[in-house]
């Protein structure tokens, strides 16, 4: 039992910069440690448990290396150390630690199948990375609790929900799916790379950490494997280091690995240090096969897929951030159904992520009560401009509370330009969280086709909100 | 993608042209002509299709095919709202051997579903 006791340490506000701190003085008591996400550290219990005399003493020195680190202090000990048999087990007891004052919840051994069998369904996609649409289904099926999860037969579960149902037997029963990290193991992969021209700022680095990441996912891939758990390891001219033990039950894809190697590398190039990167290198420790990825007809990605992925890295490390890819938001507001989200935080090769990134009602809903009927316009005017609406004696149009036009709408000024309304459609009225004072929004729609002085013709969407028309997307 | 051009177009065309099948760019006002000279000499070199959105064609960019959209109509649904655009669009350039106008509809399978 106690092979696989954990300690988790959580922050209850997510901060990368205190995390890289936490991370760094939490290696006094133990050298092999994982950080789980920007607020979340585990420990393995068994060597620190043999070494200080006991859980409690152990928890108890956690909670005071967190809260001498200075940062941490200043925000009244906002953490808490949950310990349990497992992962799972020690996210939730940390989870449940509050906030407020540092908090410990060591869940006993013999008290572990009573404090999993209540615990939500939810806690699964929330804490172990498992899938939304499957947890929704077990709700759907009756399993609410991981209690009535553990009572169902393994193969039963396998049988239904294929290799991930015998995980997810196996988290809701205590269990984990990989012990945790105590001791390096032989490397399933090795990958580092010298840099005679040594690396000085985050994003040449983690442009060079991003390619030996996409050496080992290939590496990986083409045995049909993913790595799960691995250590990244940077180091300067002058001999300083930074090695994390990063693990992930599902296996890293490249936007996942490349993003967590961004945040190690900021935090520790932001200590100042007294050289640059010249050695970088991962040693992955556990791999797992990898089920999700939908390989080409002939067993591989193709070589356009490679290239477009080889130069969103390029681009990344020309522009950062600013490369992004469309991800739908859906919502009633027609110029921002689609995002741009940063393509360096998403997954680009696994085709079903991507599909699902960007297919309406995929992952959030397509249909809104409210939405814009008929086209939507091609072009957003970002940031929306104020223009005014006239009749056809100059007075401004307002839409009245019944919905109509206080006046026909004759006239869009839109600075020095004065356009002739030829059709115009609607008003539409929107009322979104008409309970939430500080989130509350109404305003009215209206489309209208519009002429210049030189006969030029073109189509707005208009919007009416707190008193002003405001024109946000062109029919281009 | 999007990517920001700011001082950095030319960078970001050599990285992405020939990578992708197909690029769309806007032309930065403030980009020296010798850069977008090496962009077009890229861009002839590798395989793909450049697309410029620009109202005048650039000289440093000759393209092969221009497309040039005009006279808009929109038709409605009922008196509701818009439901789809018409255009004539123009297609010459020195690739095209019989420059001829074709119509373009968009948006028109939205329909009212109500």
């Amino acid at each position: 039992m106690s092979a696989s006791r954990v300690a988790v340490v959580r922050l209850s506000v997510p901060d990368g910069r205190i995390m890289h701190r936490l991370a760094q003085a939490l290696v006094e008591v133990t050298p092999f440690i994982e950080v789980i996400d920007e607020c979340q550290i585990l420990l393995p219990m068994r060597g620190p448990t043999r070494y200080f005399g006991g859980e409690e003493a152990v928890a108890s020195r956690v909670r005071s290396v967190a809260l001498a680190i200075t940062a941490i202090a200043t925000t009244d000990g906002d953490v808490s150390v949950g310990v349990g048999g497992s992962r799972l087990t020690a996210q939730i007891a940390a989870q449940s630690g509050g906030s407020g004052v540092a908090k410990v919840t060591i869940i006993p051994g013999d008290q572990q199948s009573t404090f999993l069998e209540r615990q939500s369904v939810g806690v699964l996609e929330r804490f172990a990375h498992v899938r939304p649409d499957t947890v929704s289904l077990l709700f759907r099926l009756g399993l609410g609790t991981l209690g009535a999860i553990a009572a169902v037969e393994r193969d039963v579960l396998v049988d239904r929900f294929g290799p991930e149902g015998g995980d997810i037997h196996v988290l809701c029963s205590g269990g984990d799916l990989l012990e945790p990290f105590t001791e390096p193991l032989p490397t399933q992969c090795f990958v580092e790379s010298h840099h005679d021209e040594v690396l000085g700022h985050v994003d040449p680095v983690v442009a060079a950490a991003g390619e030996l990441v996409g050496r080992v996912v290939d590496h990986l891939g083409s045995r049909g494997l993913v790595a799960s758990r691995l250590i990244a390891t940077f180091t300067t001219e002058h001999d300083e280091s930074c090695s994390r033990v990063w693990y992930h039950p599902n296996g890293f894809a490249v936007a996942g690995l490349t993003e967590r190697l961004r945040w190690q590398i900021e935090s520790w190039l932001g200590e100042g240090l007294t050289a640059g990167v010249s050695h970088m290198s991962i040693d992955v420790q556990n791999t797992r096969p990898y089920h999700a990825v939908q390989l080409g007809l002939w067993g591989e990605h193709g070589a356009a897929d490679r290239a477009a992925w080889a130069a969103i890295g390029r681009l990344a490390s020309l522009v950062g951030d600013n490369v992004r890819v469309p991800e739908w938001w859906g919502g009633r507001d027609p110029m921002h159904e689609f995002a741009l989200v940063p393509a360096a935080r998403v997954e680009l090769r696994d085709p079903d992520v991507v599909r699902q990134r960007v297919m309406p009602g995929a992952v959030r809903p397509d249909r809104w009560t409210g939405a814009l009927a008929g086209m939507v316009p091609p072009v957003c005017i970002a940031p929306r401009r104020e223009v005014q609406v006239l009749d056809a004696d100059g007075r401004p149009v307002v839409v009245t509370g019944r919905h109509l036009f206080s006046t026909s709408p004759e006239w869009v000024v839109d600075g020095a330009t004065r356009l002739r309304i030829t059709a115009c459609f609607g008003p539409w009225p929107v009322e979104e969280r008409w309970w939430d004072t500080s989130r509350q929004r109404r305003m009215a729609r209206m489309q209208c086709v519009v002429e210049s002085a030189a006969k030029h013709t073109a189509a707005y969407l208009l919007v009416l909100e707190k008193r002003s028309w405001w024109m946000v997307g062109e029919y281009g | 993608m999007w990517v920001d051009p700011a001082k950095q177009w030319a960078e970001c065309m050599g990285a992405a042209i020939g990578q992708f099948e197909v690029v769309v760019t806007e032309l930065p006002r403030a980009v020296p002509a010798r850069d977008v000279r090496q962009v077009a000499t890229v861009a002839r070199r590798c395989d793909g299709v450049l697309v410029v959105l620009a109202d005048q064609p650039h000289a440093a960019l000759a393209a092969d095919v221009v497309f040039e959209a005009n006279g808009s109509t929109w038709s409605t649904v009922g008196s509701g709202y818009l439901a789809s655009q018409e255009m004539r669009v123009a297609l010459r350039g020195r690739r095209v051997a019989q420059p001829h106008v074709f119509p373009l509809v968009l948006g028109a399978s939205c329909t009212d579903d109500s």
